[in-house]
């Protein structure tokens, strides 16, 4: 495959310069942009004319309430959180079409003991479920609503007094932030009774196998490849995507942390280095391929408008303090550990600073590394965030750390949003809150880190010693996809800051992202990850953790990130900008 | 990413590797050892007193520990909404009056109010 790559790059380079457009349409670097564009333009075809009923007006209708609400009491009553809840429920997912889509493109559902509940449940056993989940919601409810009651008593009585009477109003607050702290495990119960129905996913996903095989295959027919054998080999690898993403759907391994990454390797690995991964589905074998048409796609969620969701703290404590830590690692690598590889380093050093997994297949496309590098980071990154998730809430709750310091704290070291979003729900909601949210805006800089990376190698990395390059030349070497990446990031962020946060919420995070791109992102990561397991040797491997030099700079570049975090966290929430702490 | 020479190498082992009855050994073996992991020790470990305390947390608010980029997870989106909205529409504790940036006119497309 790079040989055909380099083949076509090659003829490029005659005085006919014409055919270099081939590559237009015969390289993955390509067909990932021209396919991840499809799926975009799908999605805003589907989406943007489908906004939720009376969106407009009840985005007005809860500002509105919102802003009155601030003015009469001095602090957030019960009907300024049912404004925000109000908005926050709005979203272009709930439309029939997006539940139509959303079948086929979910992921198994979640089951405990038995495995054939990922995929079929049958009328009986949903009653089942369905009467145990009619019990906990009852409770749930009883529970919220008698806390609700309390919190209107309490707001009453502060209101009577005028909210002039302080220990009425800390009464208030105290009601209210107990009736918030019901509201998730409220959600999550009527979540579970309405997901209590006979399901049937086989048919989606088989339709949904065909659907990828067909995409794909196409790329590859152009490509100068077999799309029958291709299309073969596809159904094995999509086979193996399917159960990853079974194992991480299995309720004790969901808890854990361990997602569809680590079983889709684990998977791929145990074949190729056992049995062998059989000749007829190397054809499907397209790390790259799948790679690339996900990142594509994550443009789509590289939204540059969030990072001043939580203002200039939110800024500087995944911003400033990420790249410090990113390039601190790094050199810590080449110059005190001498790692033999700068693109492992580099990638390990992403995934660590930046956000985990996503971080580490962005920057090793960009740096074209090898994929036994993306899988030993890949492997470090969720190994630790496991044990962090659980050590680092408990240390904060233990020393007793302020909520705030420590949400900002998870959210600026675990490396991924699932884990951070566990790891602050232990602590309450203002924890989890800014956990959840700095995380999102260190998610946002792996666009940018991307195409640094890439135009680094380019530039000086590969380069030959003494050679000046040419911006040809560049232009020739730079990883096309990731101008698709970062092309669409822009255009996303573009169309996003003209809606607004509030529309651009309800619109493209939870309709074009959540109704389709991200679902589809998700699938082509997994076959990616099939993919690096079933080509990749064991020996290489090890061979590349030989003297343990990957995990020392892990462990030394994290402890680094854990200090500075905490530092500029302290910093930012507790000395410098303390009137947006005490407005979270 | 490079494509590494594992990529064009035969999938089929040469005739230098072990035959097929112990290949097929090894990879029951492995099979058994993830399924053990996964279906024991995970498990164990969960019911470990400290770590059970964060697990029930995750467990009662239904929070995907698995999610790898903030659009996998519902809590992100509702923490960015609450975060925005604590921040737009702030309290003063000190007197009723509070601080509350104008709303932004409506534009042309899709109608919003900031």
């Amino acid at each position: 495959m790079a040989e055909d790559n380099q083949a076509v790059e090659e003829k490029g380079r005659g005085p006919n310069g014409g055919s270099r457009w081939r590559e237009v349409y015969q390289t993955d670097d390509y067909w990932a942009i021209w396919l991840g564009l499809a799926i975009i333009v799908i999605g805003l075809v589907v989406f943007l004319p489908r906004p939720p009923e009376a969106m407009d007006e009840t985005i007005r209708e809860s500002n509105a309430t919102m802003a009155k609400e601030v003015e009469a009491a001095p602090f957030r009553t019960i009907g300024w959180y049912k404004a925000s809840d109000a908005k926050e429920k709005l979203k272009a997912t709930r439309g029939k079409l997006a539940g139509t889509i959303k079948k086929y493109t979910g992921k198994p559902h979640g089951w405990k003991t038995n495995p054939v509940e990922a995929f079929v449940v049958t009328e009986a056993r949903a009653a089942q479920k369905k009467a145990s989940a009619q019990e906990k919601y009852d409770a749930a409810k009883e529970k919220i609503d008698g806390l609700e009651a309390k919190a209107r008593t309490a707001e009453d009585a502060a209101r009577r007094a005028d909210f002039k009477d302080d220990a009425l109003n800390q009464g208030a607050v105290a009601a209210i932030e107990a009736w918030r702290e019901a509201k998730r495990p409220f959600s999550s119960a009527s979540d579970k009774l309405k997901a209590a129905k006979p399901v049937n996913q086989v048919g989606y996903l088989i339709v949904l196998g065909i659907v990828l095989m067909v995409l794909f295959g196409i790329g590859i027919g152009f490509m100068g490849r077999s799309a029958g054998a291709f299309a073969a080999g596809f159904t094995f690898v999509f086979l193996l995507a399917v159960l990853a993403q079974l194992f991480a759907a299995q309720a004790d391994i969901k808890d854990a942390g361990l997602g569809y990454a680590a079983w889709a390797i684990l998977f791929g690995l145990l074949i190729s280095n056992t049995i062998g991964t059989p000749a007829w589905v190397k054809p499907a074998v397209q790390t790259e391929y799948y790679i690339k048409t996900g990142l594509v796609l994550l443009g789509a969620e590289i939204l540059f408008g969030k990072i001043v969701t939580i203002g200039v703290p939110g800024i500087f404590v995944a911003w400033v303090v990420t790249p410090i830590v990113l390039v601190t690692t790094y050199l810590f690598g080449q110059k005190v550990l001498k790692m033999p590889s700068k693109t492992l380093n580099i990638t390990i050093s992403s995934d660590m600073s930046v956000c985990g997994v996503s971080a580490a297949i962005a920057t090793a496309a960009a740096c074209r590394a090898k994929k036994e590098e993306l899988t030993l980071a890949v492997g470090l990154s969720l190994v630790f965030t496991s044990i962090m998730m659980v050590a680092m809430p408990l240390l904060i709750d233990r020393v007793g750390m302020p909520k705030i310091l420590g949400g900002a704290w998870i959210g600026g070291t675990i490396d991924a949003t699932g884990a951070v979003a566990a790891a602050g729900e232990f602590l309450g909601d203002k924890a989890l809150y800014v956990a959840a949210t700095i995380k999102m805006i260190q998610n946002v800089l792996i666009g940018v880190i991307a195409f640094c990376v890439a135009t680094y190698w380019c530039l000086r990395v590969d380069r030959e010693a003494g050679r000046q390059v040419g911006a040809m030349e560049i232009w020739y070497r730079f990883p096309k996809f990731v101008l698709g990446f970062i092309g669409v990031s822009i255009v996303f962020s573009l169309i996003y800051g003209q809606m607004g946060s509030d529309v651009g919420y309800t619109m493209i995070e939870n309709g074009v992202i959540g109704g389709l791109t991200s679902s589809l992102r998700g699938w082509f990561f997994c076959l990616a990850f099939v993919s690096i397991g079933l080509a990749t040797d064991f020996r290489e491997l090890k061979h590349h953790f030989k003297g343990g030099k990957p995990l020392i700079l892990y462990v030394c570049g994290q402890s680094f990130n854990l200090c500075l975090t905490l530092l500029m966290a302290y910093l930012m929430f507790y000395v410098v900008f303390k009137e947006i702490t005490a407005n979270i | 990413m490079e494509r590494t020479r594992t990529d064009q190498r035969s999938c089929a082992p040469s005739s230098g590797t072990p035959g097929v009855g112990r290949r097929c050994a090894r990879f029951l073996i492995g099979l058994l050892v993830i399924l053990l992991f996964s279906f024991g020790v995970i498990p164990a470990l969960q019911r470990l007193g400290p770590v059970r305390e964060v697990r029930d947390a995750v467990v009662n608010s239904g929070i995907d520990a698995t999610a790898l980029f903030y659009t996998e997870s519902e809590v992100s989106g509702e923490a960015a909404v609450a975060i925005r909205n604590a921040i737009r529409y702030s309290v003063r504790p000190d007197r009723p009056a509070a601080s509350v940036r104008p709303a932004a006119p409506p534009r042309g497309g899709l109608q919003q109010v900031e």
